[in-house]
């Protein structure tokens, strides 16, 4: 089983050498980019930031299976003895190929729908810091200001009026967490704070809601994501747990306890299922840890998978 | 803050995870607290609201009601002992009972807290949870997963297994024939018990009264047929009046099962009648001595503290329910009586910071607790904070500048 302390530490080293906590190098990390014209709006004042999260979830899912092998191993790394040889196991993960894709088509979608209401918005690419959102999720608060102080410098040196971040974390961490812990953040808004219902478009269909926790709660855009899906001619279903009153995916809970959250994830799924095969979620973190396998017929979309610009 | 002992809830919490018996009473329990708190009626929510502003508002003269509460009380005929600490509050107890009793209890976070049956039992007493979930777990030797339905993880079937094996419960596994025998047997031991122990769920000050609210009528039982009752409770649910007490009781009733309460028990004093020649004669049915234990047990230190708003909480369990987490794991996500991301503050408040610190980490931050939470106390936000605390020292020892 693996010990906080090894976690820690590995997510640490893998932070300072690479700038995210999972050691991925960042130009795989701006990838999903690579088809698009980006150069064209970087003198623009409002920046694209996705906080990487998205683009971490097919590694998150390529480091599950080598560390629940670990969670199985009897014997437990405490750091000075066994935490370097969990390193070098680790190091060579790799991302999960479907995953990567699916995530690539999630961040171009994203970009699209900016680009077609008309926000011009600037992306950085490699450039890009990392937020910080999983050190605060393990309450290892300096790293995670040490994080947000890069990326309120990047965005300083940007001359970044306006920030459009794309999941529930990073949004919490900008808007009120940065604020809070660190200093003024630029203006924030949420994709689906923005004015894009009138360029969405779908395949349409009967689809069942997870509410990601942060979304719903902290930052109150359930109505949006129903009012976007809808308008991309999606009918909504409601399961037994939803909006404000969501049941969370266990998802936070991966780093140090992910046999824990595999068993919430599957709670959720069997809830879900009962009213759809088809689930959208709207949140990167959901997205890696309900897309598994482990009985209830459900397939979790994220809602950027679903919605897409009108040709 | 020791690995090891992350390592060790690690482990306690994988292993309660695989138990499927636990999930599936787990899961019933929660689908069930749904439904039935779908819709609160608003002149609830107003008394909820009440209640909230009111114990904000005493956080800080909590040692002082106690105190008025206790002459109160004393006024009234009752022993009252203000036990500053865990030890006190044992030997309050012990004073009263001695040893060789038999002893019938009813549920009390409280005495989880202390240890308190435990504790009895050592010193050579015979004792009975007369709620009959804390019936099955003492006979299973399980801890609560619930301030108020303790034995949730308990499905019908397991219930039925301990019965039969503890009990020698020869009867069909339908649950009301299940009920009767434990009612059975445990009438008989009320009725031979010397002392009874009760809770409350509320005291106070200006009456001298404790409010029980309960459905199984075991509390008024176990309170009232023995001679002795000792109440044992905390300084925390000390509030001016008794109408605010009964609001409490209310509130409490509705917040979890959506209905109101089926007894709501006023102790003010010994059972005693004036009826001939208006002399006053004790016992009369019930119980001739009442003795109380008030524990603070940090809870007044914690009151100015970052941990302070916790005190609000009326341990309706609501927050409990609605937890994905809790109602995965059950009782392994605990400190013994106090479980779940609000038993991470309770635990800190009673038990100190070393023994949260750990338990902090399985919250996942989701913020459904604080949805439910008729107090509005900030117990996501209030977790992460110790979360923070345990973290600060491996931040320190890895080497992240405190910048």
């Amino acid at each position: 089983m693996l010990d906080r302390r090894t976690l820690a530490q590995f997510l640490i080293e893998n932070s300072r050498r690479t700038g995210n906590p999972l050691g991925v190098p960042s130009e795989k990390l701006s990838e999903w980019a690579h088809g698009l014209d980006i150069d064209i709006h970087m003198n623009s004042r409002t920046v694209l930031y996705t906080g990487l999260l998205y683009q971490l979830v097919p590694y998150i899912k390529g480091l599950e299976s080598l560390m629940s092998r670990f969670e199985e191993s009897r014997v437990y790394s405490l750091a000075s003895s066994m935490g370097s040889r969990l390193q070098s196991r680790i190091a060579g993960f790799s991302a999960d190929r479907k995953l990567k894709d699916r995530v690539t088509k999630i961040l171009m979608n994203a970009y699209k729908l900016l680009d077609a209401s008309g926000y011009e918005p600037a992306y950085y690419g490699r450039l890009e810091p990392y937020s910080g959102a999983l050190f605060y999720d393990l309450g290892m608060l300096e790293a995670f200001k040490e994080h947000a102080n890069k990326v309120l410098e990047f965005l300083e040196e940007n001359g970044v009026e306006l920030v459009i971040t794309l999941d529930p974390h990073t949004t919490i961490a900008l808007k009120v967490l940065y604020p809070r812990f660190v200093g003024k953040t630029p203006e924030v808004r949420h994709l689906l704070e923005l004015a894009i219902d009138d360029v969405v478009s779908g395949r349409g269909g009967r689809v069942v809601v997870h509410d990601p926790c942060l979304l719903a709660r902290s930052l109150h855009l359930h109505g949006r994501l129903r009012r976007i899906l809808r308008a991309a001619g999606y009918e909504i279903l409601e399961p037994r747990r939803s909006r404000e009153r969501t049941f969370c995916c266990g998802g936070p809970l991966e780093s140090l306890f992910p046999k824990l959250s595999s068993e919430i994830a599957c709670r959720r799924l069997s809830q879900l299922s009962k009213l759809s095969e088809t689930a959208v979620a709207a949140c990167p973190i959901c997205l890696a840890n309900l897309t598994r396998d482990c009985g209830p017929k459900v397939s979790v979309l994220d809602w950027l998978e679903l919605v897409e610009v009108k040709a | 803050m020791s690995e090891e002992r992350i390592m060790d809830l690690k482990r306690r919490v994988y292993s309660a995870a695989k138990d499927e018996g636990a999930r599936v009473g787990m899961e019933r329990t929660m689908e069930a607290f749904e439904e039935s708190t779908l819709h609160i009626d608003e002149y609830v929510m107003e008394m909820a609201r009440y209640v909230r502003d009111l114990k904000a508002e005493l956080r800080n003269r909590m040692l002082d009601l106690a105190m008025e509460a206790a002459e109160a009380m004393e006024r009234n005929g009752m022993d009252v002992v203000i036990a500053h600490t865990r030890k006190e509050a044992l030997d309050a107890v012990i004073d009263v009972v001695g040893t060789g009793k038999v002893i019938v209890k009813s549920k009390s976070m409280i005495s989880e807290e202390i240890g308190l049956r435990e504790y009895l039992e050592g010193m050579g007493n015979e004792v009975w949870e007369t709620d009959l979930g804390e019936f099955l777990l003492q006979l299973s030797r399980g801890r609560p997963s619930h301030f108020v339905v303790v034995s949730m993880h308990v499905p019908r079937e397991g219930a039925l297994e301990v019965l039969r094996r503890k009990l020698g419960y020869r009867g069909p596994p339908d649950v009301p024939r299940m009920v009767a025998a434990v009612r059975d047997f445990l009438r008989e031991k009320m009725l031979s018990a010397q002392v009874g122990i009760t809770g409350a769920n509320a005291v106070a000050a200006r009456e001298g009264a404790l409010v029980q609210v309960e459905n199984e009528s075991n509390v008024k039982l176990t309170g009232s047929l023995p001679p002795i009752n000792v109440v044992v409770t905390s300084i925390d649910k000390v509030v001016p009046t008794l109408l605010d007490a009964i609001k409490i009781a209310i509130v409490e009733s509705y917040m979890l099962g959506g209905t109101p309460p089926t007894f709501i028990d006023v102790v003010s004093g010994p059972s005693g009648t004036r009826d001939i020649e208006h002399r006053l004669v004790r016992p009369a049915q019930g119980a001739k001595e009442v003795h109380v234990v008030l524990l603070d047990n940090g809870r007044s230190s914690a009151a100015g503290s970052l941990l302070g708003e916790t005190l609000r909480c009326i341990k309706c369990g609501a927050c409990q329910l609605a937890c994905p987490v809790l109602t995965t794991v059950g009782p392994s996500w605990g400190s013994g009586a106090y479980m779940g991301g609000i038993g991470v503050l309770w635990t800190a408040i009673t038990k100190g910071f070393e023994e949260a610190g750990p338990l902090s980490y399985l919250c996942a931050g989701c913020g459904i607790c604080e949805e439910y939470c008729p107090m509005d106390i900030k117990i996501s936000d209030l977790v992460w904070e110790i979360k923070r605390m345990a973290s600060a020292k491996l931040e320190e020892e890895l080497g992240v500048a405190d910048s």
